[in-house]
């Protein structure tokens, strides 16, 4: 019933095409082909020429056409735009469709399939020729490619945000030393990939190595699933991973790290909004900061290291400025950081703490005097209950957080409950006096 | 449930007991803290304590309040969650066709 012959040409003509047989009259086809809305800016812009003079736009529901009398028919699909975007991309039953052959796709930019069960087999162009940022974006399509590579290594000179998941059976994912990835998105999600990288080696390390990727202002990796047992287990983050420019965004969720070194990670030196997320990452016992400045004037909006499971016993962000209205996060949901008490802020003038949290775990010490203007910001957040802290420890951040304080901003909070309460004298602070302080010039304190 | 209180240089602080109860915490605008917990709580704004939730969202449609801005840090941390799972990809601009 059907024969299949399919490809594109360069430029104007771009197209999509393939034949299908139809032996009965009439004959209605329906495919299993609709548009992605997100990113078509009109309605018209996937056009499918049935090849009996009929014409009709993709939509984002399943496309049909009755044929009224049986024959072949070469089905073509072109695109107004360098960008290739099916929301799904099946050829149902008799139309099938295994093998989604790019190949010579190579001025697109975007290319967006999802939802194609029946694809088995991609095949991308050896190079792209255009100069916009990359979109690959394939979900959910289970590839049995000849081999356990896809390999994109020879695509230059691009800036890429990359997406690729849900596609079994693709092993390692060769990536291109480009010129400037300004934006590296990877999001990992159920996939069995084991080695990912310009360099991307020997499978069964579940290995991202960004060596020589020259990144540049966002570097985000993602796994939406944590302890999903096919999440990478290795990241490899030296210094040539990033431009010389620097990054302002980095984000590293889900892995199965137990270690993870973001030491070496080039900040931007000039930005006052950059933020470092490490989220999610239920493995991750031992994390390296940079121990000397990372940015010569920029300063970190949000710091965020969440639902980890730390085994550091300090958490120092001298090297980190924060800057005003920050966020630190360094909790996880229960408790897990068993053994991280201290937190270290840069010392500065220029600190002011949105949000602090650092509740359920064995928090206790903080440098707050170091930052002496932190609380001089409305509704500032500081949440440091459930760390089971002695009298004295509560006295210490009670008194130090009195001395920074001055009044004159509201709704500012101090959490200290499920910690000793406070008292006169434990520790030789009196955190009573400092508490009732505290309260005077606006704060609402919790406590035991 | 108790909120006694008390006055330091003319200011009025209130302050909660320990007994386990919903608390609601709010300048006459906006919601400060609404929880149910066994903290005790000491404020120069005004506090609301209740056996239910209920009460307080109650309390809180009466007196018009408003909950603070969500910290855009909840919205990351629940986007990291969900992000992709089901092909989402809203954050990739579009300024390029």
């Amino acid at each position: 019933m059907i024969g299949l012959s399919r490809h594109f040409r360069d430029k104007t003509d771009e197209y999509f095409e393939f034949d299908v047989v139809t032996t009965s009259s009439p004959e209605t086809v329906t495919f299993g082909m609709n548009r992605n809305p997100t990113y078509m800016t009109s309605f018209a812009q996937h056009v499918v020429e049935w090849g009996d003079g009929n014409t009709s736009y993709m939509g984002t529901s399943d496309i049909s056409h009755s044929y009224s009398t049986a024959g072949t028919y070469t089905i073509r699909i072109w695109t107004r735009e360098k960008s290739l975007n099916f929301y799904k991309f099946d050829l149902i039953t008799s139309q099938n469709l295994p093998s989604l052959d790019l190949s010579f796709a190579k001025t697109m930019y975007r290319y967006y399939f999802q939802n194609g069960s029946s694809i088995t087999y991609l095949k991308l162009p050896q190079e792209i020729l255009t100069t916009n940022p990359l979109y690959l974006y394939v979900g959910f399509i289970n590839f049995t490619n000849d081999s356990d590579i896809l390999d994109f290594s020879s695509y230059f000179g691009l800036q890429s945000i990359f997406r690729l998941f849900g596609s079994s059976n693709v092993k390692r994912i060769v990536l291109p030393l480009v010129n400037n990835y300004a934006s590296f998105q990877l999001t990992w999600y159920d996939d069995v990939v084991e080695a990912i990288g310009p360099n991307a080696g020997t499978p069964g390390n579940y290995e991202v190595d960004l060596d020589l990727m020259n990144i540049s202002t966002t570097c985000r990796i993602s796994a939406p699933v944590p302890a999903h047992p096919n999440n990478f287990n290795s990241i490899n983050l030296p210094a040539t991973a990033f431009s010389s420019a620097g990054i302002t965004t980095f984000f590293i969720s889900g892995s199965n790290c137990t270690t993870m070194d973001v030491s070496n990670v080039r900040w931007n030196q000039t930005s006052n909004i950059m933020q470092m997320y490490i989220i999610n990452n239920r493995s991750l016992q031992n994390l390296t900061l940079a121990s000397s400045p990372v940015s010569a004037s920029g300063m970190f909006r949000d710091i965020v290291l969440y639902d980890c499971r730390f085994t550091n016993s300090t958490l120092d962000f001298s090297a980190y400025q924060l800057s005003q209205g920050s966020s630190l996060y360094v909790n996880s949901n229960y408790g897990e950081n068993s053994n991280t008490h201290t937190v270290i802020f840069k010392a500065s003038a220029n600190t002011t703490l949105s949000q602090l949290y650092a509740k359920r775990g064995i928090f206790s010490n903080f440098n707050f005097t170091d930052i002496p203007n932190a609380t001089d910001i409305n509704d500032s957040y500081l949440e440091m209950s459930g760390n089971g802290m002695t009298a004295a420890q509560v006295n210490k951040i009670l008194y130090d957080l009195d001395t920074i304080s001055v009044s004159g901003y509201t709704g500012r909070q101090i959490f200290l409950s499920g910690n000793s309460a406070p008292d006169s004298s434990s520790g030789g602070y009196d955190g009573l006096t400092a508490k009732t302080n505290l309260i005077t010039k606006g704060f609402t304190v919790y406590t035991a | 449930m108790e909120i006694t209180s008390y006055e330091i240089n003319g200011t009025t602080i209130y302050k909660t007991d320990n007994e386990l109860y919903w608390r609601l915490v709010h300048d006459g605008r906006n919601i400060l803290s609404l929880t149910e917990s066994q903290d005790t709580i000491e404020t120069i704004h005004t506090i609301f304590v209740a056996r239910t939730e209920i009460e307080c969202l109650d309390e809180i449609e009466r007196l018009g309040l408003t909950f603070l801005e969500k910290p855009k840090i909840y919205e990351n941390l629940v986007d990291s969650y969900l992000d992709n799972i089901h092909g989402d990809i809203d954050d990739i601009p579009d300024n390029n066709i």
